[in-house]
């Protein structure tokens, strides 16, 4: 009988360190934790719910979702009320009273947003009344997320604060060795025209001055018509658009047909980590992005 | 009166939101938000209208009952009631959180002669050890569909079952909810509610006497209606399981004109116990295939008054369930199909089966077509087996065009 408690005592005992001393971080897309596997060097416990296959507007709100959050120390968030339709009642069911305060980081707040609508009405779609969400396209905002993220670890876990601007430290170096192969890369399309099927890729777009020519969808949230298309590729070529570019989630027969009519080649392109095979870490995102935009 | 009183009410406590809503139109005003504006509560207004034809005529389709439910009247009250032009509701919600120890939430439902509290409560946000208190007025979580609001409905109507059981407005009491969160890996939710036992149909709080006053029944005081549930849910890759058990065990008083010759009262408890299954298959960000069911069992035992004094023991046994499919095949469409049946309705009245008819069936099948998120139409189509009227069975052949709009800033819905 002793033998018996004794071995259950030292089995919690051997278990705990793993689940009991490190920080537990629920991450809402896969590229935030990559960035926190980036930065944390190790030190922290991340989970993911959305999968990187998933339209970010449209999460389903998985009770098991909550049974992560119920055990969490913190809570990253995209913010610009990507997470609007699906996170709210899983943290309010997740009845976990460290996620209120700084238990829950929304990292819309490090970054400066862009395309704030001036006036919000949804005549226009459905708008992100707070500016476009997708921000972590531009990899400068990538190394302002990173920074917003090891501060709150710190923060949160103090006795490893040296740690975590260390990793910090590491990982900006290497993103900017990273970022000026990409740069280069992408110089080619300074200037060319694409459509994208939604306002996803503004940022990457407009850090390389590459226009937007129009949106396959008839507005934010509002699926195309016929109708559209027909209008779509006479803008297609007025602007002498050179790309389509569409994410892994929506159909993408529109823009085959597109492509079909006006000539123009269509490339897949993953928003996060894991939205295709290539794209498995923060890195592997941007690798991806740049070279299935530049290769012919 | 009530209503009335509740409408100034409501008045007073929104006047300082629409000045608010106001302001916040202008677009200078969205650049250069003042802090003070932040802290609006959300609001949102969802309106449905609905068309509705039926084989029968209103006055025939308003007197109709399930015998040993409700008797007759089962449908006054309900969605879509009108052959014709149906106002269903305009339900206004509010939500927002009161410090850092509470979100308030409340939803006002409007119809054409007033406004009611449909739901008004308070939720804790920091208790220790995952627990949660709920407290106010609102649906009880027993079983799955009884605490979703009919604008996230997947059908216009209730299921039959819960029709019969908990009568148009579903489950829907005052008092205080307990929830625990389980520390397990997989989702496990338990929690208990402690309520007024208001809800008419299958419990009942108001006393009564015959004239004699040969027999008097107390009312029953809060909480006359105690719940307790259990919830789990897993994921198997996209295949995600939500299953749970509920029971509610309450005082039932019923008066059903005692006073008058004729008439009766009912006094006894009522135990109803439910197991609900919910299957989702999400296909990819827009399609799903999502199969639900739930069962609801229900024990009555008590006695019945009458009029004249004399009094009878009552027992009644009663089941039903529903089971429905729902495919959402595009980002806009959604088709459906469910099945309806109350199948167990045993009464035995001092002793003495009743004669009550069992096994009654309803098929409906559903076509949905939302233009955004904000915006849907449904055309539906009943075929009822269900209602009788006075000892006759009917056929009721329905068809119903329903249309849901709603604006501002709604929360999002749970799974």
């Amino acid at each position: 009988m002793k033998k018996i408690l004794f071995t259950l005592v030292a089995m919690i005992f051997a278990i705990s360190p793993i689940y009991g001393e490190k920080l537990k971080v629920v991450a809402a897309y896969p590229y935030i934790a990559s960035i926190v596997q980036e930065v944390s060097g190790n030190l922290v416990n991340v989970q993911t719910l959305a999968s990187g296959k998933s339209d970010p507007h449209f999460i389903v709100p998985r009770p098991s979702y909550i049974a992560k959050l119920r055990n969490a120390d913190l809570l990253i968030l995209n913010g610009g009320q990507l997470e609007i339709g699906w996170m709210p009642p899983l943290v309010s069911q997740a009845n976990n009273a460290k996620l209120n305060g700084d238990g829950t980081l929304d990292l819309s707040f490090y970054v400066s947003l862009q395309d704030i609508p001036r006036s919000i009405n949804r005549i226009h779609g459905d708008v992100h009344p707070s500016g476009n969400p997708h921000f972590i396209l531009d990899p400068d905002n990538v190394i302002l997320v990173a920074q917003a993220i090891s501060n709150r670890l710190s923060k949160l876990d103090t006795a490893n604060a040296a740690r975590y601007q260390k990793e910090l430290g590491v990982f900006i170096k290497k993103w900017k060795e990273h970022l000026s192969v990409w740069d280069q890369s992408m110089k080619s399309l300074n200037g060319v025209s694409v459509v994208q099927y939604h306002d996803l890729y503004h940022y990457l777009l407009s850090r390389y001055r590459i226009k937007s020519a129009g949106t396959i969808e008839r507005l934010p949230g509002i699926p195309p018509t016929a109708e559209h298309l027909v209008k779509l590729e006479k803008v297609i070529s007025e602007n002498s658009v050179k790309l389509i570019v569409q994410d892994v989630y929506h159909p993408d027969d529109a823009a085959r047909i597109l492509a079909e009519k006006s000539r123009v080649r269509v490339v897949i392109l993953p928003h996060d980590v894991g939205a295709t095979a290539h794209a498995e870490n923060i890195f592997a995102l941007f690798d991806e992005i740049v070279r299935l935009m530049t290769h012919d | 009166m009530k209503t009335r009183k509740n409408f100034i009410m409501i008045y007073i406590l929104m006047f300082p939101f629409l000045l608010h809503a106001q302001e916040t139109i202008s677009p200078e005003k969205q650049n250069n938000t003042s802090p003070a504006s932040k802290l609006i509560p959300n609001i949102s207004l969802s309106v449905d209208f609905s068309y509705v034809y039926r084989n029968m005529e209103q006055t025939q389709y308003d007197a109709l009952g399930i015998p040993g439910f409700t008797g007759a009247a089962i449908n006054v009250g309900t969605l879509n009631q009108t052959r014709g032009i149906n106002f269903n509701y305009g339900d206004l919600t509010l939500y927002s959180t009161v410090d850092p120890f509470f979100d308030l939430f409340a939803v006002i439902g409007l119809s054409e002669t007033g406004a009611a509290i449909e739901e008004a409560y308070a939720k804790t946000l920091a208790m220790p050890w995952n627990l949660q208190l709920k407290m106010g007025k609102f649906y009880s979580s027993f079983g799955r569909l009884n605490e979703i609001h009919s604008h996230a409905w997947d059908f216009s109507d209730q299921p039959l079952v819960f029709l019969a059981m908990f009568g148009p407005e579903n489950l829907n009491e005052k008092g205080v909810r307990l929830t625990w969160l389980a520390p397990t890996d997989f989702y496990l939710l338990l929690g208990g509610e402690a309520l007024t036992a208001d809800n008419a149909v299958s419990f009942g709080s108001v006393g009564f006497s015959d004239p004699a006053a040969l027999h008097s029944v107390k009312n029953a005081e809060f909480p006359g209606l105690y719940t307790a549930y259990a919830k789990t849910s897993f994921d198997i890759d996209d295949l995600v399981i939500l299953a749970g058990v509920s029971a509610a065990r309450g005082s039932k008083l019923l008066d059903n004109g005692i006073a008058n010759s004729g008439g009766f009262g009912v006094s006894g408890s009522a135990t109803i116990f439910g197991a609900d299954l919910y299957l989702k298959y999400i296909i990819d960000s827009y399609r799903y295939l999502a199969w639900q069911s739930e069962f609801l069992y229900r024990y009555n035992a008590g006695s019945m008054f009458f009029h004249n004094g004399s009094t009878s023991s009552l027992i009644q046994n009663q089941s039903g369930f529903y089971t429905q499919l729902i495919w959402r095949f595009s980002e806009p469409w959604r088709a459906g199909i469910r099945y309806d049946l109350i199948q167990k309705n045993q009464g035995i009245l001092a002793g003495a089966m009743e004669n009550l008819p069992q096994n009654l069936p309803r098929y409906t099948v559903m076509l949905e077509y939302s233009p955004s998120e904000f915006s849907k139409f449904r055309l539906q189509y009943n075929y009822d087996l269900s209602q009788y009227d006075g000892s006759a069975a009917t056929i009721n052949h329905q068809v119903s065009f329903d249309m849901n709009w709603f604006i501002g800033t709604h929360g999002a819905h749970s799974f």
